[in-house]
Formats: structure tokens, sequence, C-alpha cells
């Protein structure tokens, strides 16, 4: 082969890789930046909520209230300031974790949450698990043979699961389950009368097994059953679309044709070429679901008692009781921003495209 | 066409369509003439769905509660759908700044979950009907405007834009008159889509007591004055309304699904 | 003398879902000498491409061949089962696209991709393969081959990463090559690197050249026999010099009439 100086076409498309390090800070630099103005903005929504939610002045006063002490009052909650120092010392205290207190309870937002908060992420990561576990290899599965089996059943059910009511689904599964069937425990907690685990993480499930408490961990799945499947069933249809349309776009790329063509056998193409192509979309439907569902689980929540977040705002909602309410969306909201702004970075670690 | 109307989804979606705008009057029963005396009866002969705790006929409230939870979801729909494709098509169109300041708006709606999003408005203003359309509108408006400004962007270089720049129009004629018509497919498609989420919405906040006051028959709510009876045997105060959730969900769906291949069909 | 490809009377017939068919290849009759460069021209979706994938059974989804016959060296190809394929593909007979940055793997670094070839072709370990790797760089011509190595596809220019599939494909030393517009999309002086390439490789290993393009010049450079595709059917075969200058069917007329050759 003649030695011919190709550098010369070469440079122009030669990348410093001081340039891309460079370019990949300055994304994340301006995605960070992005995520606290979109922080910003959400504090600020919740913060003019607690305006308007009616005047908190009044019922921390009652009826017989005179005129001095009303004033001496609004002094006290600040509510004689401008509205933009209302709103810094709502950022201070947000930023040392005051969210308010409960007006039912008197006790802080932010530990009744803290305490309900394990109950929800249980429920979320066994839903997600449950869904991962059917709707990726169906997804993958019906994208190699499209019209099978597995294209149907995958599509019928992705069908039911965006058109059935999460809360009725439930009520259905208590009722054939636990009514008729006599299968899984009535809806109302996590455990029966049993006390929980020591406390290591909050789950309870997880937390047994630390113990040794098989027993244990059998009740907690027991109860944990119904609205887990309840909750996946509803939210997996993206991840069974989004699996099979990104396995099906990789299966048709020219480069999977290519290494066929190249003699590459077929068990070698599906995990060195096909997976890894086709895994970044269904990270990222994964990790957004999961980051929704924090504060979407609600209505599984309330269904089966299930003593989250969820249920925690709408009790308080019950009561005209405002704060939790808005601990609760500012804490999804916030929790959803993060994810989606991490699975975004992850993005670009998973595709040296998008570095450039 | 008359092919396409064969088909199951299209002839469904018909007769869906059907009990919405006469639901009223097939009803066989007043939904909120209670009767005392016949409180929880199964299904039968008089009463097809059984009554509920109040006595009212589920049927008839089922009936009823289609044509309330089709208005609520279309008329919010409309509005969210409507400022969302505008919005969208101004961010397309303009570019720069503007784009960038929409797109941060939408994020910030959108990383509220639905229900907790609709918790916290009702917290500010109450609930009720009108602000159930409100809920609606806002939460569709970042949908629209997304697949709007991702339809419209590889456009906004077109020529036929700056033609219509150079003969003098003003923006906003050119965006609406000009820009938009060509997302029309897309946002006719996304139309039936959210409908259809939008139903869902209106019945879970139902569900947990917002949204459409009791005693006005509404899905939501009838499932939830339903659910404790269920663990008793008493299933039918809220299975048919869930049912009926499932059936028109299923159904716009379909006909979306339905929509969607023949677009592509026609266009091979 | 023994024809290294025969192709005989081929049908193909895609099936879509919902029951209506599409008849890409509809009776294609050629042949591929030994050390021949036949092209193949006509304009888009008359079935050139169709006939490369049936060859190595790469058909798209719902693809059929269902009339004639595929031989190689005398032995029919197309009646053996999958399994047989791949020894065939990389080995025996390989392939080159249209656009090479996309025929590669974007999240494998090139060099790994080569490296694949060996190891999964002559059973090279790891490090074997990189280095041959390595070694196929160099004999490119690229002046820094571990550099080259460690990039991605989409970091390199069309006229390298396709010289690099060329090389690839012709690791094995397979006796017929075929080419899917492999120059198409690249800009003139590119592709007079590519098909130098390609030429000086093809004489090495003594192989055969099957060309698909719709550029009626290139194919008139580089391959000696020509046909002449339209709508599934070849209308006319022959040696490229005779096709060019006297062209029998009115097909070929027109198509040479809106190249200007």
């Amino acid at each position: 082969m003649k030695s011919q100086n190709y550098s010369g076409n070469e440079d122009s498309k030669q990348k410093n890789n001081y340039a891309i390090l460079i370019r990949l800070m300055r994304y994340f630099l301006k995605r960070l930046g992005i995520l606290f103005i979109v922080l910003i903005a959400v504090s600020m929504l919740t913060f003019s909520v607690t305006r308007f939610a009616g005047t908190p002045l009044y019922a921390a006063i009652g009826v017989y209230s005179t005129k001095e002490m009303i004033e001496e009052r609004k002094e006290q909650m600040g509510l004689n300031k401008p509205l933009w120092l209302q709103y810094v010392d709502y950022l201070k205290g947000l930023s040392n974790g005051d969210l308010g207190s409960s007006r039912r309870t008197f006790a802080p937002v932010k530990e009744e949450i803290g305490e309900r908060l394990p109950a929800t992420a249980e429920l979320v990561i066994y839903a997600v698990g449950i869904s991962i576990f059917w709707a990726v290899p169906l997804g993958a599965i019906a994208a190699f043979k499209p019209h099978s089996w597995a294209d149907r059943l995958g599509s019928v059910l992705s069908q039911f699961g965006v058109s059935v009511p999460s809360f009725w689904l439930g009520l259905i599964f208590i009722y054939i389950f636990y009514y008729i069937l006599d299968i899984f425990p009535a809806p109302f907690g996590r455990l029966g009368g049993s006390d929980p685990p020591p406390f290591v993480t909050g789950i309870y499930t997880i937390d047994a097994l630390i113990n040794g408490n098989f027993t244990l961990f059998l009740e907690a799945v027991k109860y944990l059953a119904m609205p887990a499947i309840t909750l996946s069933f509803t939210s997996s249809p993206p991840i069974f679309s989004v699996t099979r349309s990104s396995f099906s776009n990789v299966l048709g790329s020219k480069f999977v044709e290519a290494a066929r063509s190249y003699g590459i056998p077929s068990r070698v193409i599906k995990f060195r070429h096909i997976t890894p192509n086709a895994a970044p979309p269904i990270i990222n439907i994964v990790a957004m679901t999961f980051g929704y569902m924090i504060g979407g689980a609600v209505l599984v929540e309330v269904v089966f008692s299930w003593p989250g977040i969820g249920t925690y705002a709408v009790q308080a909602m019950d009561f005209s009781d405002y704060d939790p309410v808005l601990g609760v969306v500012l804490l999804s909201a916030t929790l959803y921003v993060v994810i989606y702004f991490l699975v975004d970075l992850l993005q670009i670690l998973l595709d040296p495209r998008l570095r450039e | 066409m008359i092919n396409q109307l064969k088909r199951p989804p299209v002839f469904i979606f018909l007769i869906l369509l059907f009990i919405v705008l006469f639901g009223p009057l097939l009803a066989p029963y007043d939904p909120l003439e209670p009767k005392p005396m016949n409180t929880l009866a199964a299904p039968s002969w008089n009463h097809w769905f059984g009554t509920d705790n109040y006595g009212f006929d589920v049927l008839s409230r089922v009936l009823y509660a289609a044509q309330i939870d089709f208005s609520l979801s279309l008329v919010g729909v409309l509005i969210g759908g409507g400022i969302g494709s505008l919005l969208g098509a101004t961010a397309a169109y303009k570019g720069g700044f503007t784009d960038f300041l929409l797109l941060r708006f939408v994020e910030v709606i959108q990383s509220f979950p639905v229900l907790l999003f609709a918790l916290a408005l009702f917290a500010a203003i109450g609930g009720g009907n009108r602000n159930m359309i409100l809920v609606i509108a806002i939460v569709n408006v970042p949908m629209y405007l997304r697949i709007i400004r991702s339809s419209l962007l590889p456009l906004r270089t077109a020529e036929f834009i700056d033609a219509a720049r150079c003969a003098g129009l003003n923006g906003l004629t050119i965006v609406i008159k000009h820009f938009i018509p060509n997302a029309k497919g897309q946002i006719f498609s996304l139309f039936v889509l959210s409908c259809a989420y939008a139903i869902q919405i209106i019945a879970g906040l139902s569900f947990i007591g917002l949204g459409v006051e009791p005693p006005h028959p509404e899905w939501g709510s009838m499932i939830n004055a339903g659910a404790g009876y269920l663990m008793l045997g008493v299933w039918w105060p809220s299975v048919f309304p869930g049912l009926a959730i499932v059936i028109s969900v299923y159904t716009i769906n379909g006909l979306s699904r339905q929509q969607m291949t023949h677009q592509i069909r026609s266009s091979v | 003398m023994k024809n290294l490809l025969e192709v005989k009377r081929l049908h193909v017939e895609i099936k879509s879902n919902d029951k209506c068919s599409v008849y890409p290849l509809q009776g294609v009759d050629l042949q591929v000498g030994l050390k021949e460069n036949v092209g193949l021209v006509g304009e888009s979706g008359c079935g050139k491409s169709m006939i490369l994938r049936t060859i190595l059974r790469m058909l798209p989804h719902g693809g059929y061949q269902t009339k004639g016959a595929i031989s190689l060296n005398g032995n029919r190809i197309d009646k053996e089962d999958d399994n047989y394929f791949e020894t065939i593909r990389g080995k025996k007979i390989s392939m080159i696209y249209q656009d090479p940055v996309s025929a590669l793997s974007p999240l494998m670094r090139v060099g790994e991709q080569i490296s694949d070839i060996y190891r999964y072709n002559i059973n090279a370990t790891k490090v074997e393969g990189w280095n041959l790797a390595l070694n196929l760089l160099e004999s490119l011509g690229i002046v820094d081959p571990k550099k080259v190595a460690y990039r991605y596809p989409h970091q390199m220019s069309g006229g390298m990463a396709q010289r690099i599939n060329i090389a690839m494909a012709l690791v094995c030393e397979p006796q017929l090559l075929l080419a899917d517009e492999p120059t198409t999309g690249l800009d003139v002086t590119t592709q007079m690197q590519v098909l130098e390439l390609l030429h000086t490789q093809l004489i090495r290993l003594s192989a055969s050249l099957l060309f698909v393009s719709h550029d009626l010049r290139v194919v008139k450079k580089i391959c000696t026999k020509v046909g002449v595709m339209c709508k599934g059917k070849i209308v006319e075969f022959g040696n490229s010099s005779e096709v060019f200058s006297n062209p029998s069917h009115p097909y070929t007329k027109s198509l040479l009439e809106c190249a200007q050759i």
C-alpha cells in the first residue's frame, strides 16, 4: 500500500480532547444553571400558593382578636414585609429544610414527610422493578419479532394500562384478590398488626431482610403486592413502548446490517451492538418514570391506605391544611427536576456523539 | 371513507359519541333522584347497573357523567391545546431567547406530577368545575407547546415564511395563518390523546374529592362513593363507572391509533 | 468457465402485515465471473440494493425469495439454512455500504470494531485482534493508527470511514465483494481515494466486485461489465464499453441521456 499522508484531511476533524472537556464543562454548568432556574420557579409557584391559600393569619389568631393583636401577629409572621422579601424568607426557610408546619398536628412538615417518604419510596421502587421486569423483555422481543405474540400482548397490556384508572384497578384487585380469593390481605397499610422492623432504610422489605426476619419480610411483601402491581400496570406502558421502538430502531440501523455482513455472529451483535445502542432511551424513560411516580402514586396510595407522602397530602387537603400539601408538591417537583438533570448528564456519558 | 366507518374502533367511538351526546335522554331515571328504600340494590331488570348507597340509579348516573366528563375534558384540552400550540409555534418561529424562556416555563409546569399540581392549585384557588378546566388546560400547554414546536422548528427557515414576512405580514398573523396549519396532523392526533388523558385526570381528582362535587354524577367520584362497599361485596357502584372510563379512554386511544395507521398507509 | 456468482430468475416478495405485498425483484438474471467487476445501475427503487441483500440473505422483515436460484462457485446457496450464511458473510462474500459512518456502531471505538472481525472470524484473542486492527489501519496509510483506533465513528471523515469499512470487509479475503453505492455521498477527491483502494485490494485478493450505483460515470470507470435495472428486472447486461456506447434497450438509452454520458 502506498503510504500517503492523509493527515492533512484529518486535522480538521481531529478534536482536541482538551476542547471536548471544556465543552462538556460548559454544558454541565449550563444544565446546572437551568436546574436552578427551574427550581427557583417551582419555589416561586409554591410560595405564591402559600400566599393565596387563605390568610394563615386569621386561622392563627381566632375570633377574639383586637386590632393590635392582629398587627402584632402580622409583624411576627413577617407579613408586612414586601412580597419579594417574604419570598427570600421563604427561600431561607427552604434551605434550612423548613417546609412549614401542619395546622392540624402542629408537627413540622419536614418531619412528617420524612416519616412517610420511605413508604412511598418502597412502593415506587417495587412498582418500577415490576414494570422493568415485564415491559423491557417483552418490548425487546416485540421489536425482534414484530406482530408476534409478544408484540400483541405488550400492545394490549399497554393500551389497557393507559385506559384503566389506577385507583379503580386497585379497587378491582382488592375485590378479587382480597374479598373473593383471600390471597392478599386487606388494604390497610404496610403491615398487618406486626411491628415494623428496626429502622435502617425505612423500607420494610429491606429492613426485615437485613434483620434476618423472614416472616416479617413475607408479610411486608404481601401488603406491598397489590399496590405495587397496580402502580406498575398503569405506569409501564411508556416503558414497553420506548423499549420496543428503541430496539426496533437499532435493529433497522445500518451498522447492525453491516456487522452482520462482516460475519459477526448474531449473538455477539445482540450484546455488543444492539443492546448498548438501544439502552439509553430505555434508561431515560425508566428514570423519568421513577421521578414522576414519587408524586404520581397518590391515587394508588389513597386506595390502599398506604402511609406515603401521597396520602399525607390528600389528608391534609381534606382539612384545608396547606403546608403539608405544598411541602409534598415541592418535594416531588424538586426530585423530578433533579432526576431529569441527572438523566441528561447520563445520556452524555453513554453516548459519545452527544459530546460534540 | 365508508370503509373507515366499518372498522371497530371508529364504530365503537361513534356509539360512545352517541351516548355522550344523548346520554341524559337514554337514562331511565333521574340521576339525582334518590330512592331511600332501594339503596345498594344489585343489578336487576329495573336497574341494569344497580343502585348506589343513596338509591341513585347507577346506569343513569353513568350516562349523565359521560357528558360531564367529556365536556370538561374537551373544554380544558381546547383551551390548553390552543394556548400550547400558539406558544409552541411562537417558540419555533421566534427562536432565541423567547424559545429558551418558553421551554423553561414548560419544564417548570411539567416537573409537577399532575395530581399534586392540581392539589396545590385547588389549595390556592379552590375547587369546582371551572378550576378543573383550568387544571386540564395548564397540564396540556406543555405537551402541545413541545410537540408543535418540534414539528415546526425545521420550517422556521422555510421560504414561504420569508415570503410572508416580505409581504409585510406581522408576526402573529404569520404564526397563526401560515405556520400553525403545517402542524395540523400533529395537533389533531395529540388532541385525541389528550382528551383521553384529561378524562383520567378528572376522574382521579374527583376520586379524591376535588373537582366535580357530589352529588353531581362523575365517574371518579362515583367510584369513590362505592369504594367502601366494595370490600363488603357490593361491587356495582364502583365497577360500572370504572368500566365506563376504561371503555372511553380505550376507544379514544384506539381511534387515534386508527388515524395514525390510516395516515401512514395513505401516505405510502 | 464457471461463474463465481450466478443469479437466475430471482424473485423477491416483501409481505407487509396488512396483506399487501411488494415485489422488488421480478426475475433477475446476472453473472459475476472470477476477478470481474460488474456494475449495476438504475434509478432509485429499481431493486439494485435488494439483489445484494438477497444474495447475503439479509432481507428486511417480511421479505422472502420466492423463485429463482443463487449459486456461488456452482453451488446453490439460496437453499441453505441461516447458519450456513454466517459462514459465508464476511468470509466468502462481503458487503460495503453507502454511508460509511452509519455502517459503524456509534458507541464502539473504531479499533474495537475492526478487532471484532478478527476475533470472531479467525478466533483471534482480544489482544491479538487489537494489534491486527492497528496493523490494518497502518496498511491503509493512516499516520497515527493508535489515535484513529481510539476514535468513535462520528469523529471520522467519510473517506476514512469508508476505507476502514472496505478494509474490514476484506479482512477474511472474500472472493466476492458487494458494494451498495459506496461512493455516493463522498466528495469527488475522496471518491477517487476510495475507488483506488478498492481497485488495489481487489487485485491483491483476486476478488470480484458487484458494484451497485446510480452514478454512471463511476461505474463506467471501474466496471468491465454492467447490468441495467428497471423495476425489478435487468433489462440490459453486457460489457460496459458496449452498453455505454451502443445501448440496445430504450430504458438504457434514456438513462444515458439523462446522465449525459
